[in-house]
């Protein structure tokens, strides 16, 4: 049976899962008309600009964003900050986080020491740390980072120590049978096989440290993304809050994809083949 | 008579030096306050080159007897000496194939056939030729450089043959390597792992639940009964080697399997009664 080349339907499932040109002219559509309807009301004088600025408004306010952190400006140091924080944040979080995974996994010592600890610091609210983190790490960005490392830790490490304790037992099994050292069955078994899970803890990691730089900044911040829509408040500006929240899902949609896209060159194998 | 019973059969035979020799070997395992006995008081010698098979109901401890001798489950009384030595764990010199491939999908098939050495520790270029040799072996050559999932079950299966043969274990232990697959790609199979086999005259101890399996490959067939696991009866195949696909519809075929049935038979009914 040679395997097939040619281009074939895909598995039902993934039928299901993707979007058809159809269904995307149909989101379109509904967004669009959500944004027509929102401007009417905006326009018509039912909402004061105050509570609810009209879409043009945000837009004037975004592109005008957008410029400055294209030519160069205060927006652009303040989306360098947050994307800045943003990323050493879940870089050091999800770091520990694979690090003490896999200590957890691996040493039932660890475990059992570490697990309850853990647990328990995952139910505590962490953004409630964030006034203490500011105390401690100052109005700089390590404040920052350290709240976007403490939210972006837990998915992680959840993820790596339930991916490493599902791995196929007839995989386990056959590595015991060549006499392998535990490190050896880690790295060429255990690893490669919880990578989807890892990959899945990764995606909810980057979401929930962009929360954290945000939320860090809203605390107590000299610059950053979360300082513009505190200032913006104060100022009365709402389209300017709505322009930079936009901006702030922009990126981090765009990081969120950046990690899917290396996920799906990574792990090819997880693809349903034709 | 075609088949010799029993006491002719428990030997080896032919005056072969032994490879495996289990002495008196019991598996129990405690289920909270009750202890099952999955095998009790087994003893068997396979000969260096012989092929025997494991044959029993579900649930008779054939598997749990190849993983003893594997060293991947402790026996909890008795021994098991393999090419002369106490089996304290899983031994380097053992090559084994399971009812599933366990392939590794993010490993090319070539990379997969090399696994063993890597873990190891050998040098793996060494190596390469001759994986790339036994893919060839299984005409598999082609399929080298790509992955188990782009495979057939019984293509994967021969991938997992290569694994088993990469380093020259002297023992192959295949605990029902070809269950899974479809009667047409089973036999094939059995063809093939016979033509390889020849070539290479390892000692093989060979888990199935199919009767004409058993005796289209072995030497010997061993009869397990269940709970708890025994030897029940041991059959010597009288087949002449080299056998083919021809010999799977020769009379004698046809006879030997009828023996091992009745011996299979005898057993199921002495439990029921």
């Amino acid at each position: 049976m040679k395997p097939q080349t040619g281009s074939l339907p895909d598995a039902p499932g993934r039928d299901a899962a993707r979007l058809g040109r159809r269904d995307v002219v149909v989101a379109l559509v509904c967004g669009a008309l959500l944004l027509v309807g929102w401007e009417a009301v905006c326009r018509a004088g039912f909402v004061s600009r105050l509570v609810l600025p009209a879409p043009s408004a945000i837009a004037v306010e975004l592109w005008s964003a957008v410029r400055e952190i294209v030519v160069g400006g205060p927006m652009r140091t303040h989306a360098l900050t947050t994307i800045y924080e943003i990323l050493a944040g879940f870089g050091l979080g999800v770091g520990l986080g694979f690090v003490l995974g896999v200590l957890i996994s691996e040493i039932p010592a660890a475990r059992r020491v570490a697990m309850p600890w853990l647990i328990a610091l995952n139910a505590a609210p962490k953004i409630a740390l964030a006034p203490l983190l500011l105390v401690w790490f100052g109005f700089g960005i390590g404040s920052k980072i350290v709240m976007a490392a403490l939210i972006a830790f837990f998915p992680l490490l959840i993820n790596v120590v339930s991916g490493l304790s599902q791995v196929e037992e007839a995989k386990l099994k056959l590595m015991r049978s060549l006499a392998a050292s535990r490190t050896m069955t880690l790295a060429k078994v255990k690893l490669p096989d919880a990578m989807p899970a890892i990959f899945a803890g990764l995606k909810t990691a980057i979401v929930l440290a962009v929360v954290g730089a945000v939320v860090g900044e809203f605390v107590g911040a000299e610059s950053g993304l979360g300082y513009v829509i505190k200032q913006s408040e104060f100022q009365l500006d709402v389209a300017q809050t709505f322009a930079v929240i936009v901006l702030l899902s922009i990126i981090g949609i765009a990081f969120f994809y950046a990690i899917e896209f290396i996920e799906r060159r990574a792990l090819f194998w997880t693809r349903p083949h034709p | 008579m075609l088949v010799a019973l029993d006491a002719q059969a428990q030997a080896p035979g032919k005056e072969r030096a032994a490879a495996i020799e289990v002495d008196s070997v019991s598996k129990r395992y405690r289920l909270g306050e009750e202890t099952l006995a999955a095998l009790e008081d087994i003893s068997l010698v396979v000969g260096e080159g012989e092929f025997v098979s494991l044959i029993g109901p579900s649930g008779c401890g054939k598997s749990t007897l190849l993983n003893v001798v594997a060293g991947l489950v402790p026996a909890t009384l008795g021994r098991v000496r393999v090419l002369g030595n106490d089996m304290t764990g899983p031994s380097r010199r053992i090559g084994m194939m399971f009812q599933s491939p366990v392939l590794l999908p993010w490993r090319t098939n070539l990379d997969n056939v090399l696994l063993p050495v890597e873990v190891f520790g050998l040098d793996r270029r060494k190596s390469a030729t001759r994986a790339r040799e036994l893919l060839q072996l299984v005409g598999l050559a082609a399929f080298a450089d790509r992955y188990p999932m782009e495979l057939s079950g019984g293509m994967q299966q021969r991938v997992a043959i290569c694994r088993m043969l990469l380093c020259d274990p002297a023992i192959l232990l295949m605990d029902e390597p070809f269950a899974a697959l479809d009667e047409m790609s089973r036999e094939f199979m059995n063809v093939e792992l016979l033509r390889i086999w020849e070539a290479l005259r390892s000692t093989v101890l060979f888990v199935t639940h199919n009767i004409g399996e058993a005796v289209f490959l072995s030497d010997r067939v061993i009869v397990m009964s269940a709970r708890p696991g025994r030897i029940a009866r041991v059959v010597r195949v009288e087949l002449p080697r080299p056998r083919t696909k021809a010999t799977l519809s020769s009379d004698t075929f046809f006879h030997q399997v009828t023996a091992v049935r009745k011996a299979f038979d005898e057993t199921a009914d002495r439990i029921a009664s």
